[in-house]
């Protein structure tokens, strides 16, 4: 989602290599996000080959920045008690 | 592992992931330099008799049309110059920078006679498209850097 949130639009071999994965895991992990309505597939044909193009949804874009605050936050606090242990 | 722990290889691993997306994302110099071309022909082709004018509006705007398309082609990204984010100002302002030319071209060559005036102010348009797309991109990879920035 990270990838996704800085597109509007990612093919799926590019999504596989950035993230480092296998084929399996990612479309694994793109069906559980699409039925959290996260995410959205569309298939193009490109030289005789169907491609796969992903995009995150509205929702999706706004449950990863609030993930990504959560996560931001989490390790702010732990950096105030580190630098302030009383 | 505890939670910060894991916050933080979370953080990481987005990060990571969004400098690979940033060396995809990156186009090449020649691509900056079509752009710019083409800017800088919309504006250029009103020098040209009336009939031309058309057909070199049309040719130019399919060229930047064909642009996006191959890139999406070579990259596997669609980006949409105009997505919400520091790099909308880029593109806003190029914006009315070319509509600015435009009627600049129009007054100078129909109210004071001066043909060429659309071939020069096209060129410069073409030297401020080139700086913007550059520009465009460097705030767009930059954006990158963050996890949860860029759009």
């Amino acid at each position: 989602m990270a990838v996704l949130a800085g597109v509007s639009e990612a093919e799926f071999a590019l999504l596989r290599e950035t993230v480092g994965v296998s084929d399996s895991v990612l479309s694994k992990h793109l069906s559980a996000l699409g039925d959290a309505g996260y995410l959205r597939l569309r298939k193009a044909a490109h030289d005789g080959r169907q491609r796969t193009w992903v995009s995150l949804t509205r929702e999706g874009r706004r449950a990863f920045r609030q993930h990504v605050q959560s996560l931001e936050t989490l390790v702010a606090a732990a950096n105030r008690t580190n630098e302030d242990p009383v | 592992m505890t939670k910060t722990e894991d916050a933080h290889a979370s953080l990481a691993a987005m990060a990571e992931a969004r400098g690979r997306l940033a060396r995809a994302a990156r186009v090449p110099l020649w691509r900056h330099l079509l752009f710019a071309g083409a800017m800088g022909g919309l504006i250029m082709a009103y020098a040209l008799p009336l009939p031309f004018q058309a057909m070199a509006v049309a040719f130019f705007t399919a060229a930047a049309a064909i642009m996006v398309r191959r890139d999406r082609e070579r990259t596997g990204l669609s980006i949409k110059g105009y997505q919400r984010g520091r790099t909308r100002w880029s593109v806003f302002g190029l914006a009315g920078i070319m509509l600015l030319a435009f009627a600049l071209s129009v007054v100078a060559r129909k109210l004071y006679g001066i043909d060429w005036a659309p071939l020069a102010i096209g060129a410069v348009i073409s030297v401020l498209s080139l700086g913007a797309s550059l520009r465009w991109e460097r705030v767009y990879l930059g954006g990158l850097g963050a996890p949860g920035h860029g759009r």
